[in-house]
């Protein structure tokens, strides 16, 4: 039974986590919760554990650090708001554009008329300028602390460009006045798009876990924990390095991408602030709490912080919170390598194992 | 197809410059098909940077390396990426034990086979039972085979080596070269690595750094003495150890 735990533990957690989720719209309808304010943010966990996946894997398996994945989450934000905006105005031109001075909608707004090319485009569109970006650092090698620079960089880079874009993008203000694709999930005459809207994105969490625990328990996983451990080795052993980190960055990138765009249907609006340094980092330390390489303890680190901070952070702890969730990034790094999950794998067995022995001394 | 060449590796004026430092100068050398070859020489004298060359960690500031394959037209590994080295059939071990720490010592050899590198064989392929007890009798035959399901960064110094010879037999290259292979093991280890290596020479060249002489004696075919990036002479072993200059330059120093 205890064996049977060490080997499905992440799943079994998953599965719960999950089951939880699937019961709070229920709850809902009972009436036992009330204001749909929870399961919003909750939607919007269930985004940020997306993407909390996709940088577990190239954080947690391959070892590089990327502090730019909130360009990619916002890059796949800004394609779903694109199309939902077209989808308030009627297909027009909008306000901001209007005051930006253009006369007609803009050739990049025109692919996100309809749903389908939107979906493709919110893979899409992360997907190739992180291999574009991939290609370039991975084929000279830059690794370590120097791609961490650069894709925070890139990422302020991209940040700017959105501003400074102000007629296309509505600059610091970004995409308002949104509705999710399902249609206005405010208010309790929409519950039923809410509900909906929140077992669609639950089930895209479902997708993205299994298709990653799938990647993970093949070769392919192990070559990704190899890379981190002794990339010369892994060349020497007649593996093209570069084209499996690139791969894996790519794919990371779109799991961003759909994390932005469930984001955005939760959150009904979306701003270049998504798409800042901190915003990035943020990411960063849910995996690093939760647990590295593991996909579970990402999932985990992004609820729990999340959780925490949407708890915490009112009031006049607003200010501390900061400084709470930076202590426990610098904590979880300095003591607890393996985060939460890393410190139950450990501390659990041991607990079972005192508990037998007591249980036969007894 | 007729066998095209007796050498399999051939190494033509090669120089490296390290910043005006020349580590190695005109470096000329063949290397036997299933023979052992020895590079000797004191530190510095280049040997290892020659093996870097090879498989292309250091590119050469002039010279070229020419691999002829049995059966097969010969390849020019100058300039080749590193993993294309390693699909024609050359294996490198390298001086500081380097496994895969975090994966099993399972893990370890399954990486290490030959075929499958590329992104869509990794996540859709497992390995074939064939290969699977290729990997046995392998572990078996290097003593590992009961640590299979260990964490490889647990294993001992010396199992370390073993294991990362392993994953360069299981490869089942034409030329394997091993960098101090014995390393950290005991006499009767090393002894044991010898005989191992000499039943495997029927099926693959081996190029070995070493500076253990009961070892080099054990095995060698052919010994080149490597000196400052030159090379001072080359021969069978007796005629090594006879020689007046590397007694001077490399044997002496370990005499009492």
């Amino acid at each position: 039974m205890f064996k049977y735990f060490e080997k499905y533990g992440c799943n079994l957690t998953f599965s719960t986590i999950v089951l939880v989720l699937a019961v709070m719209p229920v709850l809902f309808m009972l009436g036992i919760l009330s204001g749909t304010s929870t399961l919003l943010f909750l939607g919007k966990c269930i985004a940020f554990a997306i993407v909390a996946i996709g940088l577990d894997l190239i954080w947690g398996y391959t070892g590089i650090l990327s502090l730019g994945h909130g360009l990619y989450f916002a890059l796949g934000g800004y394609a779903m708001a694109m199309y939902l905006k077209l989808q308030a105005t009627g297909g027009n031109i909008t306000d901001f554009m209007h005051i930006g001075g253009l006369t007609e909608l803009p050739t990049i707004w025109r692919p996100f008329h309809t749903l389908p090319i939107t979906f493709i485009m919110i893979v899409l569109v992360p997907s190739i300028l992180a291999w574009i970006i991939g290609y370039f650092i991975f084929k000279t090698r830059v690794k370590g602390v120097y791609f961490s620079i650069i894709s925070q960089a890139l990422t302020w880079a991209a940040c700017s460009i959105f501003i400074a874009l102000s007629p296309y993008t509505n600059g610091n203000v970004g995409i308002t006045e949104i509705k999710s694709i399902f249609g206005s999930i405010k208010g309790g005459a929409n519950q039923g798009n809410l509900f909906f809207l929140f077992y669609m994105s639950l089930a895209t969490l479902v997708g993205v876990y299994a298709f990653s625990r799938f990647l993970v328990s093949r070769k392919f996983g192990k070559l990704l924990v190899a890379i981190r451990d002794g990339e010369n080795r892994t060349y020497f052993s007649g593996y093209p390095v570069s084209r499996y980190k690139n791969f894996i960055y790519v794919l990371s990138a779109a799991f961003a991408g759909i994390a932005g765009a469930i984001f955005v249907n939760f959150n009904g609006c979306i701003t270049p602030s998504q798409m800042t340094i901190s915003y990035s980092i943020t990411m960063v330390i849910w995996v690093a709490v939760g647990g590295r390489g593991t996909i579970i303890g990402a999932v985990i680190g992004a609820f729990l912080i999340n959780i925490c901070e949407y708890n915490l952070s009112s009031g006049s702890t607003v200010e501390i919170w900061q400084y709470i969730i930076g202590a426990i990034f610098c904590l979880s790094i300095l003591f607890f390598k393996g985060g939460l999950v890393g410190l139950a794998q450990e501390k659990v067995p041991l607990f079972m194992h005192k508990l037998a022995a007591k249980a036969s001394k007894a | 197809m007729e066998l095209l060449s007796e050498y399999i590796l051939e190494i033509n004026h090669i120089s490296v410059c390290f910043d005006g430092f020349y580590a190695l100068t005109d470096v000329t050398t063949k290397i036997k098909r299933n023979s052992i070859h020895f590079f000797i020489g004191p530190n510095g004298a280049g040997k290892t940077t020659l093996l870097d060359i090879i498989c292309a960690k250091t590119k050469p500031t002039s010279g070229t390396v020419v691999f002829n394959p049995m059966y097969k037209e010969p390849i020019t590994l100058t300039g080749m990426p590193e993993y294309e080295i390693v699909w024609n059939g050359i294996g490198r071990k390298f001086q500081v034990p380097s496994v895969f720490v975090n994966l099993t010592v399972e893990d370890n050899m399954v990486l290490s086979l030959s075929g499958g590198k590329r992104i869509v064989d990794s996540i859709l392929r497992t390995p074939s039972d064939e290969q699977n007890e290729h990997i046995n009798s392998l572990l078996k035959q290097v003593g590992l085979f009961e640590k299979k399901n260990f964490r490889a960064g647990a294993l001992a110094h010396g199992e370390k080596q073993w294991l990362e010879i392993a994953m360069q037999l299981v490869q089942e290259p034409e030329l394997i070269m091993l960098d101090e292979p014995a390393a950290g093991m005991g006499k009767p280890e090393t002894f044991k690595s010898g005989e191992i290596l000499k039943k495997i020479k029927k099926d693959c060249t081996i190029i070995v750094i070493e500076h253990d002489m009961d070892f080099v004696k054990q095995i060698a075919d052919t010994v080149t003495v490597l000196h400052e990036g030159k090379i001072l002479m080359e021969g069978s072993v007796e005629s090594a150890l006879a020689d007046k200059t590397v007694q001077a330059v490399y044997l002496g120093r370990g005499k009492e």
